[in-house]
């Protein structure tokens, strides 16, 4: 679990946003009961998220460009989720959301091909995303849930073409921070659990990891076998765009690191092409916290080649990250070569 | 002295003695010399055997002495029980001793005898017989015979025999219960003996025949392949030949396994006695009828159970179960619609309860041919044929209904028969068929419910689960998988296709078998390939015709025996959206009073031509197909169009409004979207509009952006060929709105300026300034707040009357927007007054949606949290700045 998933409602901006477009999140209440009273749902609740696709966006657009970076929709419910929260089901403004668990299939991958590379194009010719979601109330405890399931159908361009969930727990502000700071107390006290690296790690090729710029390479050089990849997430001369806060690492932070460790493990194990790859299924749960002055492992263990339904080669993957031997997420990914 | 050695030893005195009072020895040594005594029982056990038994690894040297103490000691016991018992019952003979016991005395001499008798009950075919004695034996088992006691090579050796024995005591047991026709009721234990004792082929042909006598045909084959598979896998073997030969005749659907030998062998010396198939041998079948009950061999003159009848599981209980307890004067009533499988569900269930009719099963079908159907008179003297009586005594008229029926009833009388009548059309045809007496009872099929019988007990019968059509298909071929992990078609097994071909079917079992039928005609044909002809509506009856399997014909039959009202009613319903619709649209389509209108659709529900659940009625996927045949084959093109005129006022005068709508909308949008669509096809142009309007708010509140494209792009077109300003311009400005919602900013640009031309052009102020308003919010999207307040001024303007209040609600409501985006101390402010007229404009219009959006906004107008709800439910993300 970690609170970089969340929305920032501490310093919260004037509006939520995600890359350089505007969307628009469209209520689609099954019933108006509460709609018209205003009362918190206690039931699902429809929604739809549509908007352009980043054009400019520091990560999302960096790279060979083949594929839309499906960590946008991850992105997509890490924004909405919280507001969703506290604005339909009545959670209190002051009860953090935090994200647990995301898993996404990508069911059509032609969707995901970057038909439209070209920055100038019209703002009618841009790729669209849309988000069919839906989120379920669990735990209620009078009547307030302590936390939202979330179904997730998104379609680019009017292609269907993923599915996945997600899971937010809400927490109680000082059992919230309580629990961080005894975690934070927990993992310093603990000397004779330490794992660093030897020397500072040196970041792969951006190439290696489907990215361009350096500063989005958040991976170093790995150690181990191609069958078990033992790599260290960088932390220092990462692009901004992965700043965590309250000296923890970012969700986005996280992601990214499972995401290029994939990509280096399927690449270096079996050959496949960072920039053709794509991850066509993704489950990660988080366990704890990382703290960003601390060393964060990541290790990968690809599965065996094999291909998916349309016979591209396709390389299942296992990940942990872990900070001083603790678990801080596990991951199963799935490396498509699309060409 | 009861002796029990079937399970752990008991020891207890004889009759008249505390049963809870026992002998048995607590030490082993006893346990084991007794033993030994008992399953030698009456014979001379040796000192050496004995002595072996006590001791394997080798015995102490005081061997004989200590046998010579134990034996004693058993002899006081014996004596406890009954003075002089011990020197009475244990003898010393030369070499040994000898233990005298009564036949029965020991449960494991009692158990052989019964076991015996058992066996010649069975070679006897006395299977009832067979069966109670040897579920008699089988009781007196408790467990691993003499389970407490430690085994040498004397009781190792009993403890082979009699297991053995009772193996083949549970195997005659489950033949004579086979023949008794209690297959369903030996699945269970047959599955469970299968996994103790994987290895005896025969309760592995019990289970596979137990399966196919119930219809699963497929299990049957399964449980072939799985004991296949362990004897290759255990003993590198084939199965036997028994078991091979079992394979193949399943695989053929060989009918003559689905009976009992004994009712086979009586069935075919009654040469099958059903109306249309050749005259029985009379004097055969009047034997059987005619002998004494009890004593006549069965005269079964039932047709052969469907080889691929499928499911049905909770029908056929509840049919067994009323039909074992039918109280005299009652019968059993099976209706559904046509192809649901009737007749095979009243002839499965016949034939399962035949042990509870021992004097006769008659199957009469009541209209034999297309056509008319048989005179109670004819179907009693038809009757009276096939069950050996005489219809025409000293010279009587033979068509005296009243003389029939005596016969009829002096025939059945004292007997425990069961009549299948099949097509029943009316009680009266049926009436003076049906046995009074007790222990005889009838089947009656029929589309109607012949509610006006006495003692009817209705099983109403509908489509098949999904689950059942997928076996019924699968077991037939469809996917490719014959059920032994062959292909029909050296494919691989295609489940999707499958599950296609049967929802493309309704799940009807006729449709399903012409299905299955057609791929077993054509077996370069795929699953895939037939799911696809299937799909085009037009073709499908065609497609579901094999032989003599026809689904239309069927379907047909049901709709020509219908009233002229009820077929034109089910012919004109045909226009409807194929989804539930209730008793409302039902009369606008028929143009009928809504009494009138619900006494009709009520006909054809009772007519099976029509479902109805909780109000709403639907059609069978298949027969709206025909429904929609005879709709473009007897009503004029003007007649049709005139309906569909009915139909699409009838959906535009629906409209729910308040807390209902959404779930009025969520059932009905699929049916209004079609109906916009068939008005646009008959050239409705009004109606178009207007369903298109009716459609609006909610099509926008569910982001339902596919049917509203839809709907109003037909409306556009529709308000342009009427010449309807106005509605063009709404129509424009509703798809302006949908390009916003959906963020296509440029599309929703154009839209709303061709909007603004054609309210300016029509003079239409509402629309002009909401198409304002709109042209307004886009460059308030993009922060042009300046250029935003220059269209807004003349949008407010334009909408200044008070016939526009919904015009100048949207107006404040951008204005308020404005004042936010504009920023400054005074935004708020502004916003909370122009929010504040929305509030009042929103009261006017009795608008509790818009209401609520003005007082939430009212609310949240200095929430610093965020996002902005720029129109009820929508939000805006934005990047922040």
């Amino acid at each position: 679990m970690t609170d970089a998933m969340t929305v920032d409602s501490g310093a919260a901006p004037p509006e939520l946003g995600l890359g350089d477009g505007t969307r628009h999140l469209i209520h689609c209440p099954p019933s108006w009961d509460h709609y018209l009273l205003d009362a918190p749902s206690i039931g699902d609740e429809h929604f739809v998220l549509t908007g352009e696709l980043p054009r400019r966006h520091p990560l999302f657009n960096d790279g060979p460009a083949h594929f839309h970076d499906l960590q946008v929709t991850t992105e997509t419910i890490r924004e909405i989720g919280e507001f969703v929260g506290h604005r339909y089901f009545g959670v209190p403004a002051d009860r953090p959301g935090l994200f647990y668990r995301f898993t996404l299939d990508l069911t059509e991958l032609r969707a995901w091909r970057t038909a439209d590379p070209d920055p100038g194009a019209g703002p009618d010719r841009r790729s669209r995303m849309t988000a069919h979601i839906k989120a379920t109330p669990a735990n209620l405890i009078n009547g307030v849930p302590r936390g939202l399931d979330f179904d997730i159908e998104v379609g680019i361009d009017d292609i269907p073409c993923g599915r996945g969930t997600a899971g937010l727990v809400f927490l109680m502000p000082v059992l919230h921070r309580k629990h961080v700071a005894y975690l934070r107390q927990a993992v310093r006290a603990v000397p004779e659990m330490d794992d660093a690296p030897d020397t500072p790690p040196r970041p792969v090729s951006p190439a290696e990891v489907g990215r361009s710029a350096p500063g989005n390479v958040v991976v170093g050089e790995p150690s181990g076998t191609p069958d078990r990849l033992s790599t260290w997430v960088l932390g220092q001369g990462v692009s901004p765009v992965f700043a965590g806060t309250d000296g923890q690492v970012s969700g986005l932070h996280l992601l990214e690191a499972l995401r290029q460790t994939s990509l280096l493990a399927a690449g270096r194990g079996y050959g496949l092409g960072a920039a053709r790859s794509v991850l066509s299924s993704f489950d990660v749960h988080f366990r704890g916290y990382a703290e960003r002055d601390l060393p964060l492992r990541c290790v990968a263990v690809p599965g065996p080649l094999g291909h998916d339904t349309d016979g591209r080669p396709a390389v299942p993957v296992t990940l942990s990250l872990t900070q001083r031997r603790r678990a801080v997420a596990e991951a199963r990914t799935v490396v498509v070569q699309d060409f | 002295m009861r002796f029990r050695i079937l399970g752990p030893m008991e020891l207890h005195a004889g009759a008249g003695t505390d049963p809870a009072l026992s002998y048995t020895p607590s030490a082993a040594k006893l346990r084991v010399v007794l033993a030994t005594l008992l399953v030698r029982a009456n014979e001379v056990v040796s000192v050496e055997s004995l002595i072996d038994e006590l001791w394997q690894d080798g015995p102490p040297r005081t061997a004989m002495t200590t046998l010579q103490v134990y034996v004693s000691q058993l002899r006081k016991l014996l004596d406890s029980a009954g003075p002089g018992l011990g020197r009475q019952t244990l003898l010393t003979r030369n070499p040994g001793y000898l233990l005298r016991v009564a036949p029965d005395e020991c449960d494991a001499t009692v158990f052989d005898r019964l076991q015996e008798q058992g066996r010649k009950a069975l070679e006897a075919d006395d299977h009832a017989t067979a069966a109670d004695v040897l579920r008699e034996a089988l009781g007196l088992w408790r467990g691993p015979l003499l389970s407490d006691t430690p085994h040498g090579p004397v009781l190792d050796s009993a403890s082979v025999r009699l297991a053995e024995a009772r193996t083949a005591a549970l195997d005659h047991r489950v033949r004579a219960d086979l023949q008794l026709g209690r297959h369903r009721g030996l699945i269970a234990e047959l599955r469970s003996l299968t996994a103790e004792q994987p290895l005896r082929e025969e309760f592995h042909a019990h289970l596979m025949v137990a399966l196919y006598r119930t219809g699963r045909q497929a299990e049957a084959l399964r449980a072939f392949g799985r004991v296949r598979r362990t004897l290759i896998d255990e003993l590198g073997i084939e199965p036997g030949p028994v078991l091979q030969r079992l394979q193949k005749r399943i695989l053929d659907g060989d009918p003559a396994l689905l009976r009992p030998r004994a009712q086979a062998a009586a069935a075919a010396a009654a040469a099958v006695a059903t109306v249309g198939a050749p005259a029985a041998p009379a004097a055969v079948v009047a034997a059987a009828v005619t002998a004494a009950p009890g004593t006549a061999p069965a005269a079964d003159a039932l047709p052969a159970a469907d080889r691929s009848f499928t499911g049905r599981t909770s029908e056929l209980e509840r049919m067994e179960a009323l039909l074992r307890n039918a109280p005299a004067g009652t019968c059993v009533a099976v209706t559904g619609k046509p192809g649901t499988g009737k007749t095979a569900l009243a002839v499965e269930a016949a034939h399962r309860c035949a042990d509870a009719f021992p004097d006769g099963r008659f199957f009469l079908d009541l209209r034999p041919a297309a056509g008319r159907p048989l005179t109670a008179a004819e179907a009693m003297e038809r009757l009276l044929r096939r069950a050996g009586g005489d219809p025409a005594p000293a010279g009587d008229a033979p068509t005296d209904p009243a003389r029939l029926q005596d016969a009829l009833r002096a025939l059945f009388a004292g007997r425990r028969v069961l009549l299948v009548l099949d097509n029943a059309v009316s009680e009266s045809q049926v009436r003076p068929l049906l046995p009074v007496t007790e222990g005889s009872t009838a089947v009656i099929t029929s589309r109607r419910l012949p509610a006006g019988l006495g003692g009817i007990r209705p099983v109403v019968l509908d489509t098949l689960t999904a689950e059942d059509a997928h076996t019924l298909l699968t077991a037939a071929g469809a996917g490719g998988d014959t059920g032994t992990g062959t292909s029909r078609d050296g494919t691989a097994a295609d489940p999707g296709a499958v599950d296609r071909i049967a929802e493309l079917c309704g799940r009807l079992p006729l449709a399903l078998r012409a299905a299955t039928a057609q791929l077993a005609a054509r077996p370069h044909w795929t699953a895939a390939a037939l799911a696809g002809r299937l799909q085009d509506e037009r073709g499908r009856l065609d497609a579901l015709r094999a032989g003599d399997l026809d689904v239309r014909a069927r379907l047909r039959a049901a709709y020509d025996d219908a009233s002229g009202a009820e077929r034109r009613a089910f012919r004109l319903l045909a226009v409807l959206p194929p989804w539930p619709f209730g008793p409302g649209t039902a009369a606008g389509v028929l143009g009928l009073g809504p009494e009138e209108a619900g006494a009709l659709v009520e006909s054809l529900v009772d007519a099976r031509l029509l479902d109805a659940d909780r109000g709403r009625y639907r059609f069978h996927e298949l027969l709206r197909l025909l429904a929609a045949e005879r709709l473009a084959a007897e009503e004029s093109p003007s007649e049709v169009r005139a309906a569909t005129e009915r139909m699409c006022e009838t959906y535009a005068d629906a409209e729910h409004a308040g807390p209902a709508a959404a779930e009025w909308f969520a059932q009905e949008r699929p049916a209004l979207v079609r109906a916009v669509r068939a008005a646009y096809d008959a050239g409705l142009w009004e109606l178009t509009v207007r369903l298109a309007d009716t459609l609006t708010g909610h099509l926008e509140i569910h982001a339902a952006w596919e049917d509203w494209e839809t709907t109003h792009t037909l409306a556009l077109e529709a308000a342009g060929r009427c010449g309807d300003l106005a509605a063009r311009a709404r129509m424009l400005r509703s798809l302006g709105d949908l390009a916003w919602q959906h963020r296509r900013l440029v599309l929703a640009g154009e839209l709303w300026d061709r909007a603004r031309r054609a309210a300016e052009e029509g003079d239409d102020a509402e629309e002009y300034g909401r198409s304002l308003v709109g042209l307004a919010e886009l460059r308030l999207d993009s922060g042009a707040v300046t250029e935003a307040a220059a269209l807004l001024g003349p949008a407010l303007a334009a909408v200044a009357a008070p016939a526009h209040a919904r015009g100048r609600y949207e107006a404040r409501r951008a204005l308020a927007l404005l004042a936010l985006e504009s920023g400054g101390p005074d935004g708020p402010g502004a916003a909370e007054a122009h929010f504040t007229a929305c509030l009042d404009l929103a009261t006017v219009l009795r608008d509790r949606r818009l209401e609520a959006y003005a007082r939430r906004s009212l609310r949240t107008l200095r929430d610093p949290s965020g996002a902005l709800e720029i129109r009820p439910g929508l939000w805006r993300l934005r990047a922040p700045a």
